[in-house]
Order: structure tokens, then C-alpha cells, then sequence
């Protein structure tokens, strides 16, 4: 029940705000390379540095366990992490928008948005019931 | 109007992933916010988390209130169901999509950095292509 009402609600708290900062997480790059506008790059910014900061606070106040992978990380599974990262930000800016933006999008009436969680949704079908038994036999 | 500050907006959002994932959502680490994992669990009934319909319902309350929720007809439906699959599975196989992935890189975790540069050169990638083709005016 905690599960649910807690990602209900940072869900919820979530999604209002980035309506009204039309925030974006593949924008901030994009704007910048296009236009040279730097207010949804700084609002990334302050994302990674605000949790950069909240992390060890969250730890020494009594918060998760905070226990990292020892070690560095072995080289495929960087280049994995790397290449999936390419086409995620690849397949964003084609897009529109990242998958947060996407949902702002489609709450506020745009369709071809809900087109894409469709796709979005069925891609986390086929991912767990099609790719990863392939990939775990 | 009544705007929020897109960086004012970035970081109250880092602050509540975090806090989420210190106090509500602990099972696997850094796991208090993301787009396309809690959306994965719902789907695939592994956990009830409703972040995806949160957001939703947020989103939608804001335009609401707002004046500013307006129908837009659908006019590249496929190739966004195309795109949002295609989202998906990479944002599985990084293990986040990019709310998460930079969750993780403050975390301090190593993939996640790996991730997050591929991210960025994806994006780097799509935009200058983009703009290329505009320029020929193909599109």
C-alpha cells in the first residue's frame, strides 16, 4: 500500500510540476545546440546537482542503504548502458520529448503523445516477455 | 501564467526522486522515480507502482487549472508508437530513462555515467541530423 500511495503521489507531484515548467530532460541539450537557450539545460543541471547534494544527506538521515557496486564497472556492460543511452536519447528527440515530457504532453491533450505510451507500454511487454528471455537463455 | 522556473521545477523534482527512494521505494536502490521501470512493474504486474498515472493526473490537473489543456489531433500516430517502443527497451537495457539515469550518475553510480554520455551524444546525434535535413528541405 506504501508502494502505491507514495508512487501515486510523487507521481502526481511530479507531473504538475513539470506542466508548468514545460521541463524536459532531452530539451535542455537540444535547445542548446539549436538556439543556444539555456533554461531547460539549467533546469537539468540543478536536477543532477540538487540529488548530487540530497544523497549522502538522505543517508545520514536515517535513509536507504547506500551501498554501490564495488569495483569499476566491466566494460560490457558500459558499452550496453552506452549504446541503449544513444538510441533512448536518439529515439527522444525524434520523439519530441522525453518519456517524463511525453506524459505531460499526452495530459494535456496532445494524441499523437498517447500514441506513443501505447508504444511505450508495449514496449515493456515485449522487453520482458520477448527480449529477455531471449537474451537470458 | 503562474509559471514554475524550469531549474526551480528540476530540482524540487530530484528532491522528492530522492526522498522517495531513501524512504518509500528502497528495494532496489535509486528507485523512487523513473518514467520507464515503474511503468515496466505496472505493466508486467512485478509491483503496483502508479508513478506513470501519477504523472498523468498531475500533468492534467496543471493544464486544467491553467487554461491550458487543449486536443491536438494525432498526426504522426504510428511512428510515436514506434518511438515510444523503441524508448522503452532502451531505457530497460540501461536500466532507466532519463530521469533515472541521471538519479543514478549523482548516485554515483559507474553505468550510469556510461549511459548518460550516450544519452547526451544520442540527443547530440538526432538534433544535427535533424537539422541537416531540414536544411535540404526534404521535410
Amino acid at each position: 500500500m506504501t508502494t502505491v500511495l507514495a508512487s501515486l503521489a510523487v507521481g502526481i507531484a511530479v507531473g504538475y510540476l513539470a506542466q508548468r515548467s514545460r521541463l524536459c530532460f532531452m530539451g535542455g541539450l537540444r535547445d542548446w545546440l539549436l538556439f543556444r537557450e539555456t533554461s531547460l539545460l539549467a533546469a537539468v543541471g540543478a536536477f543532477f546537482l540538487t540529488a548530487w547534494v540530497a544523497w549522502p544527506l538522505t543517508a545520514l538521515a536515517g535513509g536507504a542503504d547506500r551501498t554501490l557496486p564495488s569495483g569499476s564497472t566491466p566494460l560490457a556492460y558500459a558499452l550496453w548502458a552506452a549504446g541503449a543511452g544513444l538510441v533512448l536519447g536518439f529515439a527522444s528527440v525524434l520523439a519530441n520529448g522525453c518519456p517524463l515530457r511525453q506524459h505531460v504532453l499526452a495530459a494535456q491533450g496532445e494524441a499523437d503523445a498517447w500514441g506513443y505510451l501505447a508504444g511505450f507500454a508495449a514496449g515493456a511487454w515485449v522487453y520482458q516477455m520477448v527480449l529477455l528471455p531471449l537474451l537470458l537463455r | 501564467m503562474n509559471r514554475v522556473k524550469p531549474w526551480v521545477a528540476g530540482s524540487t523534482i530530484a528532491l522528492v526522486a530522492v526522498v522517495a527512494s531513501a524512504y518509500f521505494i528502497t528495494s532496489p536502490p535509486v528507485y523512487g522515480f523513473c518514467v520507464a521501470c515503474h511503468t515496466r512493474d505496472l505493466v508486467t504486474g512485478t509491483a503496483p507502482l502508479f508513478t506513470g498515472v501519477g504523472l498523468l493526473i498531475g500533468a492534467f490537473f496543471g493544464a486544467r487549472r491553467h487554461g491550458e489543456f487543449r486536443f491536438r489531433k494525432p498526426v504522426r500516430l504510428l511512428s510515436r508508437f514506434v518511438l515510444g517502443m523503441t524508448a522503452m527497451v532502451a531505457s530497460l537495457v540501461a536500466l532507466g530513462c532519463t530521469v533515472r539515469l541521471l538519479l543514478r550518475a549523482a548516485y554515483g553510480e559507474s553505468t550510469a555515467w556510461w549511459a548518460v554520455g550516450g544519452v547526451a551524444l544520442g540527443i547530440a546525434l538526432a538534433t544535427y541530423a535533424l537539422r541537416l535535413y531540414a536544411r535540404r528541405g526534404l521535410e
